[in-house]
């Protein structure tokens, strides 16, 4: 017997990747199919084969948190990307001593 | 004196910069946050997005600490980035020196049968099962291609100790080409001990060969898992270990365990098997899903949850140990903590990024086939020949180190490109692993969702953090073993 | 306490144009002629040698002036400065009217101030700086530093911040090399100069063979060194210098001293020192001076030292971990934990050191660095006990 769940996010609050990298994350428990609608997506999450429905509903909790969790993840690695670069300058450098 | 100024002339008053990091979930109230270096943090689950979206007020306890593990900066101070960038580097460089491990197969002939091997049940008598001298040659000119200062040869079978005039050969004519090399040229033997003559502990000594040696635990435990006719693979053991230790030097044996169904319940015995032959630490090791394991479906009868009780249990009781004054390591933990707590790289192939295949290490199998690591060798006893990287006989060492399967492999499994992998907080104390991941999964990268690889991992680091956050003197002990104190 | 400069009582100086400030002291009485025309002869009994430069005469023989070699110049010093002896430097002042005990043959080590000028103004600074121009002072060393014998094994440059002027330091290091290629040197500095590569470079390109440039680094908390120091964006330049320092192969030490605002963050510091200045060649754990500014801000800065004995222990541990060479200075050893042990140091200047009453019959003198003559004076813990 499969479990599903639906789940709709705002397109102006939360990214397509961040949602398929979710997505991923699950995937040892769940599919999502996600869908764009009128500004929103749709996610369609099916329990795999073989997963009771406890653990369905803990992986759905887990995938709500996870898309959080990368959505944050997509600001702080964009505003991080131009001093990322910086250091590994820095890093890779042979004089080591470029400044800002 | 009104000369002085007050702390708060020397607060920050603009808001701080965020620095590149990483996170993820530690347990239902923590996230741990790790720095570009590697270094972790572990905060309360409702601070990481005031930290993120710089709402966390700049009087908050956590700033001083954010700023000194180079989580934050504010603008202009430069050195926060000269040290992440040191430390990234000193991380990286042993990745320059290149190859250091060159395994040499010189037979597949062995005296024991244990069933977990990956080596084929060969009598002890068969020939054509040995390396010969043009293949050593041959694997002697590819060691000395290699640009590390340091190198490793160590030999494996089968029992080596069955073709040891193999042994005795490639040692020497290592040495003799090291005359003009130069390099810190070393030599390991992995061996059972079962089989070891004074001619062959004469010649260990005389040229510091140091032994690689099993122990499953104790007696019965040790003679199950490694059946040898006699059934007295441990009592063999326990004569060899006394015999190399009087000839070569207490320290010159160390062993390695293999962990079995039969192993599991049994942590605190293994331990205190090693106790008591004098060991100094013990590597609590995982079941390799090659050879025999797979075919005799051993592999298939426990899973990553009842291996991670037998480790925690283990590391429990050497903790224990540790606070009573024995000086007793767990080795695969203190690889990650050198990882966690410092800018060092222990080396240890098998948790390297990009992946120690080719890398790290490399095998000259007994038949002149060249192979990425042991695990590759063993894949391909099984018949699965994709990380089979050439011929010494045929190939030059540019076809070898450069081959496409190789090359792929290592860019392919590359932890900062795969999915899942690039965003993980734990990303610097892992591996790579593409051997393991296409002999499970099919693919060097794998869904690591699905990958017991990665979900032992990720529970070891987890243990390992949460242990050390609720006790301090459990935290100043890791500390030493991360620094090999 | 030694006295090292003060009022002559009386001098009798021939030719007071004679340009003879810095004198190098001999007791000897069988010097060659050449020599002692430079030096100043220590006078301790009847046979007086004649053709010194100058000649020195203690209060408690003052007799003896009598039987000085007629037409000589010479001083008459107070008994507290019974302790010159045989390969001393003295310097005495234009006016002839003070002395000044600038180098001791018989002292561990030998502090030479190059000047007060500083762009810290430490809460605890026990030198407190001065704006004044003191040139003189490094006009002083340059001349100092030939006399210096060529067996002396340590050496140390402090100020105010010795880099304030930075081609004079470096002539003066460069000086150093020269004259005393075998002498250990100690630069204490706040390391901001070398925040500058260049300067980073020449200093590393005079290659003074034994040296140590010894750097306080108070806080993993830019802000708490920046106020302990006084000066915004120290912590900043003090770490690129460092950097900068090391990369050149240049042996740098880290000095902490422990008081109130240091000592609540000191094991995060040594964690810091630990994962970003493995390399540094040493760490020195110091207590607190009660000297210059510390007087000033007391309130703020001191804590007994019992109350810390575990952070202080706690701390030491996490830099022996992680393999570092550690010394502890500067505390009385009934007040520090018995782990401390392998790291303690009994004195940094042994012309600072002095114990209390309640010390007279502790079995552990001998080991123990007592205190600064300011500590017994100024005060000191409520909880010394003796072994």
């Amino acid at each position: 017997m499969g479990y599903s769940h639906k789940l709709v996010f705002d397109e102006r609050l939360y990214d397509a990747q961040v949602l398929q990298k979710a997505a991923y994350r699950s995937m040892n428990f769940l599919t999502v199919d996600i869908a764009a609608d009128k500004g929103m997506f749709i996610c369609a999450l099916s329990s795999n084969i073989g997963v009771d429905e406890l653990s369905f509903l803990s992986a759905v909790q887990e995938f709500k948190k996870d898309v959080l969790d990368y959505q944050l993840r997509h600001q702080l690695s964009t505003e991080t990307q131009p001093i990322k670069n910086l250091i590994l300058g820095l890093a890779f450098s042979k004089t080591g001593l470029i400044s800002e | 004196m009104s000369k002085f100024q007050k702390l708060e002339f020397y607060a920050q008053q603009r808001p701080y910069e965020l620095l590149p990091f990483k996170f993820d979930r530690l347990n239902d109230d923590e996230y741990v946050i790790t720095n570009m270096a590697g270094e972790f943090h572990v905060i309360p689950s409702p601070m990481l997005e005031p930290i993120i979206r710089k709402t966390l007020p700049l009087s908050s306890e956590l700033i001083p600490t954010l700023r000194s593990k180079q989580f934050i900066r504010f603008t202009n101070e430069q050195a926060p980035l000269q040290l992440l960038a040191l430390k990234i580097r000193t991380r990286l460089s042993r990745l320059a020196q290149f190859t250091n491990l060159h395994i040499f197969v010189v037979t597949l002939r062995c005296d024991h049968s244990c069933p977990y091997c990956q080596v084929s049940r060969q009598s002890e008598s068969k020939g054509e099962f040995d390396m010969t001298t043009e293949m050593a040659d041959k694997s002697l000119d590819f060691v000395f291609r290699s640009p590390n200062p340091a190198i490793k040869i160590e030999f494996q079978g089968g029992e080596p100790l069955l073709n040891f005039e193999m042994v005795r050969y490639v040692v020497l004519e290592a040495k003799k080409r090291n005359i003009k090399e130069g390099r810190d040229l070393r030599f390991v033997i992995a061996t059972t001990l079962s089989l070891l003559t004074d001619d062959m502990l004469e010649f260990c000594k005389r040229h510091s060969i140091v032994l690689s040696s099993s122990l499953d635990g104790p007696m019965d435990l040790h003679n199950a898992n490694r059946p040898r006719p006699g059934r007295d693979s441990h009592q063999r053991f326990e004569e060899g270990l006394k015999k190399a230790r009087a000839a070569l030097g207490y320290d010159q044996v160390s062993a390695l365990m293999t962990t079995t169904d039969k192993s599991l319940p049994r942590a605190r015995d293994i331990i205190d098997e090693y106790l008591r032959l004098g060991f100094d630490g013990i590597f609590l090791r995982t079941l390799s899903p090659y050879g025999f394991a797979i075919k005799t479906k051993k592999f298939m009868s426990y899973d990553t949850e009842r291996w991670l009780e037998f480790y925690k249990e283990g590391l429990e009781y050497i903790i224990e140990l540790n606070k009573s004054g024995i000086r007793f390591v767990e080795q695969y933990s203190s690889i990650v903590l050198t990882k966690m707590l410092t800018s060092g790289d222990p080396g240890f192939v098998d948790l390297m990024n990009p992946a120690g295949a080719g890398i790290a290490a490399i095998v000259f199998n007994y038949d002149g086939s060249v192979y990425a690591s042991d695990e590759s060798r063993m894949l391909a006893e099984m018949g699965d020949h994709t990380f089979r990287l050439g011929n010494i006989l045929m190939h030059s060492y540019e076809d070898i180190i450069l081959s496409d399967q190789l090359l792929d492999a290592l860019e392919n499994s590359f932890t900062l490109s795969a999915p899942m992998c690039s965003d993980c907080a734990f990303e610097p104390y892992c591996g790579a692993e593409p051997v393991y991941h296409h002999a499970i999964h099919k693919d060097v990268v794998a869904r690591k969702p699905e990958s017991s690889f990665c979900k032992r991992n990720m529970a070891i680091f987890k243990h390992l953090i949460e242990l050390m956050e609720s006790d301090e003197q459990t935290k100043r002990i890791f500390m030493g073993w991360a620094n090999r104190c | 306490m030694l006295k090292l400069g003060g009022k002559i009582i009386r001098i009798h100086a021939v030719d007071v144009h004679k340009d003879l400030t810095l004198l190098k002291v001999a007791a000897s009485r069988n010097l060659p002629e050449v020599l002692r025309r430079e030096m100043a002869y220590l006078v301790s009994d009847h046979q007086i040698p004649r053709g010194f430069a100058h000649y020195l005469l203690l209060e408690k023989h003052r007799e003896l002036f009598e039987v000085l070699p007629p037409d000589s110049d010479y001083s008459l010093l107070p008994n507290d400065y019974s302790y010159i002896g045989d390969g001393d430097i003295v310097r005495l002042s234009a006016d002839r009217r003070t002395i000044r005990v600038l180098f001791r043959a018989s002292a561990p080590n030998n502090s030479i101030l190059i000047t007060e000028q500083c762009n810290h103004y430490c809460l605890m600074c026990s030198q407190p700086p001065k704006a004044a121009d003191d040139s003189w002072l490094l006009d002083e060393t340059e001349n100092l530093i030939p006399l210096i014998p060529k067996d002396t094994p340590e050496l140390v440059f402090t100020g105010g911040e010795p880099t304030t002027n930075r081609e004079r330091f470096l002539k003066i290091i460069s000086l150093t090399k020269s004259y005393l290629p075998r002498t250990a040197i100690h630069i204490l500095s706040n390391g901001r100069s070398f925040k500058d590569p260049a300067f980073a470079e020449k200093y590393a390109q005079i290659e003074l063979p034994d040296a140590m440039i010894g750097i306080p680094v108070y806080s993993d908390d830019p802000t708490l060194h920046d106020y302990i120091v006084q000066a915004q964006g120290a912590f900043d330049e003090t770490l690129q210098g460092i950097l900068n320092l090391k990369r050149l192969g240049q042996k740098v030490e880290i000095r902490v001293v422990i008081h109130k605002l240091s000592v609540r963050r000191l094991p995060e510091l040594c964690e810091f020192i630990a994962r970003n200045l493995l390399f540094v060649d040493h760490v020195a754990l110091m207590g607190l001076e009660m000297m210059g500014f510390t007087r000033a801000n007391l309130e703020e800065l001191w804590i007994d030292p019992i109350e810390y004995k575990d952070t202080l222990s706690k701390s030491v541990g996490i830099l022996a971990k992680y393999g570092m060479n550690i010394s502890v200075y500067n505390h009385q050893l009934c007040l520090v934990n018995p782990d401390i042990q392998p790291y303690y140091r009994k004195s940094i200047s042994d012309w600072k050191n002095e114990y209390a009453s309640e010390c007279q019959s502790c079995k552990k003198q001998r080991e123990c660095g007592g205190f600064f003559a300011s500590g017994v004076k100024f005060g000191y813990s409520k909880h010394l006990v003796p072994f």
